[in-house]
């Protein structure tokens, strides 16, 4: 039963006596992205927790979940969330912009000098090398959720079916996400229902 | 000209957007496929350089999407490609959070959430494996430093910005060596 939406939505209802103004919000996000290097998922804790004291743990858990779930980046979707909660859309933009804010105008800066630096062969040696460790960032966030499903190892079906879907006969991703993402939601449903229905006898 | 090019980043991205279940780690394989292959936006050399710029820029990856328009439209393609990648999942972030703080009992919601995330899983481990394929080819250096990323993601609690610039310096230090 943990977990579940009613716990989102409390978590939600617990942050509004503070009712964030825009400045807030766009101070908040701003130093999210501010902090972000090496991933915006610490700096977003750190800043909303710990400093700012915005949610408990458990309530940015509830949160961070739902922020996970959906598609688009986790912590633009937390953004987005929690701006919106606080003023309506204006505010989902406002806390959507300001975490966006630093990081696009430093990759910008680094991009008016990549064409001069790009052709430079160390620099290029370097590139690479980072894009093969990101790689492996990569494959060590998704053993990493799989390990923290582990407890329901026939929803991971779905997930095997994906990975094969992708890799093996190159599907097109939308058909990934939303077939076989269609095909899990269901079974989850079904399996959920089945869950409560045996708990209430 | 320029509005087909603008026209075409905004759809692809957004279609993207939608389908990026974990963020942007699995959409990235559809991203280099768009990208090099269909659109023939960039090579994949330089697809690969711009994946490693946004990794090690703070904020979220999925900008990735933002440096790739600007590399295609300049600064009005960084608008474009920015917003289509951000808007799509955003609206869907705040109907979502709506309804689901309406509507205390939601099962719809918790089917969503325990059906998606296996889904995700498999996506972004497709995802992986796609980029170390891309990036590594039969190279024993990018396979070590591949397995050294995911070896930091799962067991070091210290920031993966040093792993990615450990990386990015041991394969430099090689480039150096081997030209001097």
């Amino acid at each position: 039963m943990s977990g579940g939406p009613s716990e989102f939505a409390k978590a939600l209802e617990q942050e509004t006596p503070h009712a964030h103004s825009y400045r807030e919000l766009a101070v908040a996000f701003l130093r999210v992205g501010l902090l972000g290097f090496g991933g915006v998922a610490a700096s977003a804790r750190r800043v909303l927790v710990a400093e700012r004291r915005w949610f408990d743990d458990e309530d940015y858990a509830a949160i961070l979940g739902m922020a996970q779930t959906l598609p688009g980046a986790t912590t633009c979707n937390l953004a987005v969330m929690i701006g919106d909660r606080a003023q309506g859309v204006s505010g989902a933009a406002v806390a959507l912009a300001a975490l966006v804010a630093t990081p696009l105008a430093l990759l910008l800066a680094v991009m008016a000098f990549y064409d001069q630096v790009q052709s430079v062969s160390a620099v290029k040696a370097m590139l690479h090398g980072m894009a093969s460790v990101g790689a492996g960032m990569v494959f060590g966030t998704g053993l990493r959720m799989a390990w923290s499903l582990r407890r329901w190892p026939r929803r991971l079906v779905f997930g095997a079916m994906a990975l094969a879907a992708m890799v093996v006969w190159h599907t097109p991703i939308i058909a990934v996400a939303f077939g076989i993402g269609a095909l899990s939601v269901g079974y989850a449903a079904w399996s959920l229902r089945n869950l409560s229905k045996g708990g209430a006898r | 000209m320029t509005r087909t090019l603008l026209i075409g980043l905004a759809l692809e991205l957004a279609m993207l957007s939608l389908a990026a279940f974990g963020g942007a780690a699995a959409i990235m394989p559809a991203l280099h496929d768009v990208a090099v292959q269909r659109r023939h936006w960039m090579s994949e050399a330089d697809f690969l350089q711009l994946y490693a710029v946004a990794r090690v820029a703070p904020g979220p990856n999925i900008l990735i999407a933002s440096i790739i328009g600007w590399r295609v439209a300049g600064v009005v393609g960084l608008l474009v490609a920015t917003t289509a990648i951000l808007l799509p999942s955003s609206v869907i972030a705040m109907t979502m959070s709506r309804l689901a703080v309406r509507y205390e009992d939601t099962s719809v919601v918790r089917a969503l959430k325990a059906g998606l995330a296996p889904v995700a899983v498999g996506m972004i481990i497709a995802s992986g494996y796609a980029i170390a394929l891309t990036a590594n080819n039969f190279d024993i250096v990018g396979w070590a430093l591949t397995i050294a990323g995911a070896l930091w993601i799962l067991f070091s609690k210290h920031n993966p910005l040093w792993i990615l610039l450990l990386g990015g310096g041991v394969t430099m230090a090689i480039a150096l060596v081997g030209a001097g």
